[in-house]
């Protein structure tokens, strides 16, 4: 199983979206995905119509009061699911208290190895967190998500060096990735930020920049991801070259 | 990203675009500027070859700016780089004196010092608008005037690596110029480039509003991007390294 956490420091820079709709590519492809929502605003889980009201959640899997086969909820696009709640915030003030709480989930994560292909955590929008430092040192790849926008590229160096001093502490050296989010090429500015993407980040960023698309906010609503909403989309086509770019380049490539 | 993906995404239709140039050989702009334009126009599944000659157009742009062939982008910023030289730094905490700075007379040198001004750091640190009312100047005049400070401080190198560091992007008026002359194009055009984004610098210390940079000019070190299609909403003029 590959993991993949999407991280910045920056929010609104499409981590759950990108989450979301790069699990259902995969799962189009056949792929057996997981995904795990650690933001305690629960985006990605209202974002594939569930809820973890009255069911277990990442906290409880966290904590150890669940096991994480016992929190798997089936999602739209044949995804496979553990829901976040707002209850999750605690998670940071309970793990605070103990000693190597970061790797965690990575402990956590090991019994669902053989059951999924692919497991994508979506992380909350801060990199100096408990929840992120778990989700890294969980992680084969670390995916920086970059907003093609004012002040992103300062975001991602600001979670790059959060993300390597998380690395350094907890010795562990997944490969970093970056996939630039929100494009529209009618934008001098979205435009001038992929120069300046490519030039600083080269190798690292995948080719497929992800376009802004007003039907990636409907699927949003409708909750489901954008391969059942509308297949034949421009963003339904980013997100599947985004997805035959991890198979082109798995982890360790 | 390699460069033939950026150029996809930026004027392409991003992935697809970026398949069907590979499955007809391309791998670098360098690469779609060697096809004949009836060639690219098939592989764009386009009927109209004006259309793949101004994706060549658009290429042969893109790889001047991120100095894929021929390099006049990493000659000019090498030069805009050396003219911050050692010696010059160590001019920094020098005594002002009007030969070291360009537009500084004798007589503003005086009234420098009797605000208390007798370095090139201090200048290059004071408060512009304060400064231009003490000395009865235009606020331009002394912005240009901490403009030349700051290049002979330190904090002027920091800028530059920066954008070294982040972008390599010459201005439209190097990319017409290396087009044509690519090796003579970085000693004629630095005083000039070095002119415009002075003049650029001075008119955002002047408090003019975000978005009203020239046409051809996005900020002291961003760079035109080449037009979008015509029926495209364009943006203000922002410089994302601000």
């Amino acid at each position: 199983m590959h993991t993949y956490a999407l991280a910045n420091h920056k929010g609104g820079s499409g981590k759950t979206t990108t989450a979301i709709h790069l699990a259902g590519a995969l799962a189009a492809r056949g792929r057996r995905v997981l995904l795990i929502d650690l933001d305690p605003q629960a985006h990605a889980t209202l974002g594939l119509s569930s809820e973890a009201e009255d069911s277990p959640c990442a906290l409880e899997v966290l904590t150890g009061e669940v096991r994480a086969l016992d929190a798997l909820h089936a999602a739209p696009g044949g995804i496979t699911l553990i829901p976040s709640h707002g209850r999750l915030a605690e998670f940071e003030e309970r793990a605070a208290r103990e000693l190597g709480s970061e790797g965690v989930l990575r402990r956590v994560l090991a019994p669902l190895a053989g059951r999924f292909d692919e497991c994508l955590l979506d992380c909350p929008p801060r990199a100096d967190g408990l929840l992120t430092a778990n989700a890294i040192c969980a992680c084969d790849t670390l995916l920086l998500t970059v907003e093609t926008g004012a002040f992103a590229l300062q975001g991602a160096l600001k979670a790059q060096e959060i993300v390597d001093a998380t690395l350094a502490a907890a010795r562990h050296a997944p490969e970093l990735r970056v996939v630039a989010t929100m494009f529209d090429r009618r934008l001098r500015i979205a435009r001038e930020v992929l120069i300046a993407m490519q030039a600083r980040f080269g190798a690292r960023l995948y080719d497929t920049a992800i376009r802004s698309s007003a039907r990636l906010r409907e699927a949003a609503g409708a909750g489901v991801p954008i391969q059942l909403l509308a297949p034949r989309s421009t963003a339904a086509q980013d997100f599947a070259a985004l997805a035959d770019e991890l198979a082109l380049f798995p982890v360790g490539a | 990203m390699d460069s033939l993906a950026l150029l996809c995404s930026l004027y392409g239709q991003g992935p697809v675009t970026l398949r069907r140039l590979r499955d007809a050989g391309c791998r670098t702009c360098d690469d779609v500027l060697c096809l004949e334009p009836a060639k690219l126009a098939d592989a764009l599944r386009t009927r109209l070859p004006a259309l793949a000659e101004r994706f060549q157009r658009e290429a042969r742009e893109l790889a001047a700016r991120i100095g894929e062939f021929g390099g006049p982008a990493p000659a000019l910023e090498s030069n805009e780089l050396a003219a911050v030289s050692a010696p010059a730094l160590e001019e920094a905490g020098a005594q002002l004196r009007p030969e070291l700075l360009d537009g500084l007379d004798s007589a503003l040198c005086l009234r420098l010092r009797s605000l208390g001004i007798d370095r090139v750091e201090d200048l290059a640190c004071a408060d512009a608008l304060d400064l231009a009312r003490s000395l009865e100047v235009p606020v331009t005049r002394v912005v240009r005037l901490q403009f030349l400070a700051r290049r002979l401080a330190d904090t002027c190198v920091e800028t530059e690596s920066e954008l070294r560091t982040f972008t390599l992007l010459p201005r439209r008026s190097q990319l017409s110029a290396a087009r044509f002359s690519p090796a003579e194009s970085a000693g004629e055009l630095a005083p000039l480039v070095e002119q415009e984004r002075m003049e650029v610098w001075a008119r955002e210390q002047a408090f003019e509003p975000a978005g009203v940079a020239t046409e051809g000019a996005a900020g002291p070190f961003g760079a035109e991007a080449p037009a979008p299609e015509a029926s495209a909403p364009e943006s203000e003029a922002v410089d994302p390294f601000a």
